[in-house]
């Protein structure tokens, strides 16, 4: 694959952080601004000093999660409030790498859905597992996962077992964790067959929340695979080695090249584009398979060569993914600094940002910790629509949000969650005069210019007065000059939500 | 205030933003923009998707097959004295959760299509639903490229260069309304998605304000930007025909369960109320969820309730509460109603009391122009069925789809097939005329 080796500009850094971080912050971009490709790459994947958010267990587990929940008496959602404790909120305070939208791709990619659980122990166990990997072995992730407690319990393999196997995790292994249902994926149903029977034993302690093997009720007959897996035999085993067959299962599928490909084009359909044509898959896809297969299953190489291809900084790519929901909230939480809103503190607790995130995004069908379907999202699987599926679901629901956020009516505190954009103009190079910090918010937040005619739009929002009159350049002059005065304040107030709320609606902040 | 009390808040507001018409609604001809003809001109589909495969045999109960069934399925067997038989004896007997269809059937409004499938099935839910909203049956290489659903080729030739000139006039509705998350592609046509998707009218509370276009750029990117501008502007025409259209007609029927108990109630309780107000969508699909039960599809304690119990419950009450409310709505008689799911389920149970997937399905429709109410005939089963056994299917279901666009909506042969042009050439007699 050949490497990109032309400039190295604001175009390309933007559209590498864009596609690793959720949304680029000002502060995420000083700190990149004059670094190369290779040591911008360097930092982005790095994800080993990461924190990974702890599993509360049991009765620590209880109190600690009260203490973010503001209804103690629904179950369901303490089992939420595990989500965001172990996903969401570690999104929205993510490190500059590409470390929680790796954890997204393995959520998306492995699923599994916290209302199956029993407690939101499994479910934080869960998210635990997928931040231990990040970037790491596939091959362990697909053995680990095969016996996470939460998968156990998702796909039903702790009740698979000798007498009536049950297929449910033995099919999607095959057909949605590793191979696929590709050209090259040509697996029978009774490999379907054999694999629940290689899989049976393998049951859940609920008193330790942990996996365990039960000789008892495993299959210990041979098992024979079809041509495609080379008519290989597992043969069956007694006792506690009855477990190795599973180790064995996920060697036997992972000796299939076509193992690489599926999880290449998912990883390129997930940092570059959905559409994969003969060209890609050429040119794209079998080189990155190889290196896959090479370095034994790591991802970060495969990475680090898709996000330094040649390929990748075509500019005709640029903002040609539309922002999942849960993209959209992330990238908007971040690039105003929601996360440290100080409405966010009392009464409702720190949860209430991220609650209202998560919640809305489910109301745009990304529900975090509950993907529709055992596939994942249909926007990362449905040919031919792909991410153009949030074009409909996204509307209302990122409407109804800027519609919020950027809202002064502030009569309802537990409603009230607000960007606080005289702090972010604030921020920029030029806030007093409009054009100018405009263009810079435009460069900041869009993949891509708008067009001359929008952004007169803003600049005439800019200069609208609502009852003190002045330019924009005199108001925000005779403000900053006197921030205690409530006339100019409620003025300039009135004037930044007339123009985000349009800056946040126009299409090109929808791509990314 | 809590989470719990927003959102009641928040549905009880509904969103009236842009009022009521102003303008008069003329009830000449329902579907004017449209090119059904005569009879045909005011008939609406609504399609239900069981979404993940749903279990036929503990749906409608074979009776000539009992005893392979109890010995097959011994955990998760209705017991007989509690499966309910039609007055007429039929050789089924329905689910105990199911009074409601059991009565429609009773007084001819249900009719059930038998043993649904098509040749060699799949049992991938993705692929299987794939199937069934394309219905493109086609395996193998490239056969993941059916670009369009089956309903969405459908409208495309009704709304002839849909979306220039759509809608005609403020009021009317979409070619399709999808309510729940239901895929876009079952109402994509060859270019376009004919359907609008929502899930409950909150959703139009705080859309976009109007603003200037951005210049098209020929990238990825500036695709996206056109498409997005394109999507809102279509979603928004349709808006004040959909809000007035609820506006215009309440729900009339008291069977509906409380809101947010049943979700494919509360759904249903929204199409009633578009058609009621003569929103002029021709196809409305709505979904249920929930029905891959592998596991707990029954109580071990007692086989009559557990998981599969709850959504035949759901299922029975929301189409009875509909039906209900479309009669007291003067609308009865214009609708049809079909269920499809992407596959049955095992012939044999698994040990957790649940079923892996299989192939047939029953498909239920309900209306008052149903010629007769068995269709089809149940699906054999072998003598000893093995846990790889499955059912075979007598009916195409894209033979299902053909025969309900030549007798609902009256569509001439020769544009079936260009809807349809694999299916297999039989017309099931379907409707009374």
């Amino acid at each position: 694959m050949k490497k990109y080796e032309g400039p190295w500009t604001d175009t390309q850094l933007k559209h590498l952080l864009r596609r690793t971080l959720f949304g680029v912050t000002l502060a995420d971009h000083r700190f990149f601004l004059g670094k190369s490709m290779d040591e911008c790459l360097d930092i982005l994947l790095d994800t080993s000093t990461n924190a990974i958010p702890p599993v509360y267990y049991d009765d620590q587990r209880t109190e600690t999660i009260k203490e973010y929940q503001w209804d103690h008496h629904s179950e369901r959602f303490v089992k939420f409030t595990a989500v965001l404790i172990s996903c969401f909120m570690p999104m929205m305070h993510q490190p500059r790498n590409i470390g929680e939208r790796m954890v997204l791709f393995w959520h998306n990619h492995f699923v599994t859905r916290y209302q199956t659980t029993e407690s939101g122990v499994y479910t934080m166990q869960y998210f635990q597992l997928l931040r231990k990997f990040v970037t790491g072995n596939f091959k362990q992730l697909l053995r680990e996962i095969t016996t996470n407690v939460q998968m156990l319990l998702f796909l039903d393999g702790n009740k698979n077992n000798k007498n009536a196997p049950n297929e449910n995790y033995a099919r999607e292994l095959q057909e949605l964790f590793s191979l696929g249902k590709g050209p090259g994926s040509r697996y029978t149903e009774a490999d379907v067959h054999a694999a629940a029977r290689v899989l049976t034993g393998w049951v859940v302690d609920h008193e330790y929340f942990t996996a365990r093997f039960d000789a008892s009720i495993h299959d210990t007959t041979d098992k024979t695979f079809s041509s495609f897996y080379h008519d290989h035999v597992i043969s069956g085993k007694e006792g506690p080695d009855g477990q190795t067959e599973t180790d064995e299962l996920i060697e036997m599928i992972c000796r299939q090249p076509e193992v690489s490909k599926f999880m290449c084009r998912k990883l390129y359909r997930w940092f570059v584009n959905s559409n994969i044509d003969a060209r890609v898959e050429e040119q794209i896809i079998s080189p990155l398979a190889k290196l896959f297969v090479a370095s034994g299953y790591e991802v970060q190489p495969v990475l680090r060569a898709l996000l330094s291809s040649d390929f990748f900084y075509n500019p005709d790519l640029i903002g040609g993914i539309i922002k999942s929901p849960i993209d959209f909230m992330i990238a908007l939480i971040r690039e105003f600094d929601l996360k440290n809103d100080p409405a966010d503190i009392e009464p409702t607790g720190p949860m209430k940002v991220p609650f209202w995130a998560a919640y809305m995004a489910g109301k745009m069908d990304q529900e975090i910790g509950s993907p529709p379907t055992v596939a994942g999202w249909p926007a990362y699987y449905e040919y031919p629509l792909y991410d153009k599926e949030w074009l409909t679901s996204g509307i209302f629901g990122q409407a109804a949000w800027i519609d919020r956020v950027t809202s002064l009516d502030r009569s309802d505190p537990e409603q009230t969650i607000h960007l606080d954009l005289i702090s972010f103009v604030r921020s920029l190079a030029h806030p007093a005069d409009a054009v100018q910090w405009l263009a810079e918010t435009a460069d900041l937040l869009y993949a891509l210019p708008p067009g001359a005619e929008p952004m007169k739009y803003l600049q005439k929002l800019a200069d609208t007065s609502h009852s003190y009159p002045g330019s924009w350049s005199e108001v925000w002059t005779r403000y900053i000059a006197a921030t205690d005065n409530e006339a100019l304040a409620t003025e300039i107030k009135k004037r930044l939500r007339d123009i985000f709320q349009h800056l946040l609606t126009y299409p090109e902040y929808k791509i990314r | 205030m809590n989470r719990r009390t927003f959102l009641k808040k928040t549905s009880a507001t509904l969103p009236f933003i842009w009022g009521l018409p102003s303008f008069a609604i003329s009830h000449a001809s329902f579907f004017e923009n449209i090119s059904l003809q005569g009879p045909y001109q005011d008939r609406v589909l609504v399609l239900i998707q069981l979404e993940g495969g749903n279990d036929t045999l503990n749906t409608i109960i074979p009776l000539h097959q009992y005893p392979v069934l109890q010995r097959v399925r011994k955990n998760i067997i209705i017991p007989e004295n509690k499966i309910l038989l039609p007055k007429a004896t039929v050789g089924f007997g329905f689910h105990p959760s199911m009074a409601g269809l059991q009565r429609l059937y009773d007084d001819k409004l249900l009719s059930i299509v038998h043993g649904v499938g098509y040749p060699d099935p799949d049992f991938s839910h993705f692929k299987g639903t794939d199937i069934k909203i394309t219905a493109n049956i086609a395996k193998g290489e490239g056969s993941d490229h059916c670009l369009s659903g089956w309903v969405g080729r459908y409208v495309e030739s009704q709304y002839e260069g849909y979306p220039t000139g759509f809608p005609k006039k403020t009021g009317d509705g979409p070619p399709a309304v999808r309510i729940g998350n239901v895929s876009p592609k079952i109402t994509s046509g060859n270019t376009v998605d004919l359907g609008i998707g929502f899930n409950d009218l909150s959703d139009f509370e705080s859309l976009a304000p109007d603003f200037p276009d951005s210049p098209a750029f020929r990238t990825l990117g500036g695709q996206h930007v056109t498409d997005i501008t394109s999507v809102v502007k279509r979603v928004k025409h349709y808006i004040p025909g959909i809000t007035s259209a609820v506006g215009r007609q309440k729900n009339l029927s008291k069977l509906y369960p409380e809101r947010k108990k049943n979700l494919l109630a509360d759904r249903l309780k929204l199409v009633a109320s578009l058609i009621g107000g003569d929103l002029r969508s021709q196809i409305y699909i709505v979904n249920q969820t929930g029905y891959d039960t592998h596991g707990d599809q029954v109580l071990r304690t007692d086989t009559t309730k557990g998981l599969h119990a709850d959504l035949l419950r759901d299922l029975s009450e929301a189409i009875v509460a509909f039906q209900d409310d479309l009669r007291l709505m003067g609308k009865l008689d214009n609708v049809l109603g079909m269920t499809f799911s992407e596959f049955g389920r095992r012939i044999v149970s698994n040990e957790s009391c649940g079923t892996d997937h299989g192939t047939v399905e029953a498909v239920f429709m309900f209306g008052t122009r149903l010629q007769k109410s068995f269709v089809g005939d149940l699906p054999a089963l072998p003598e000893m069925p093995t846990v790889n056994d499955n059912m075979v299917y007598h009916t195409d279901f894209r033979a299902v789809y053909a025969s309900v666009l030549k007798g609902w909506f009256g569509l001439p042969e020769e544009k079936i097939k260009t809807i349809l042009p694999t299916a297999p050439p039989e017309r099931l007699d379907l409707f009374r005329s």
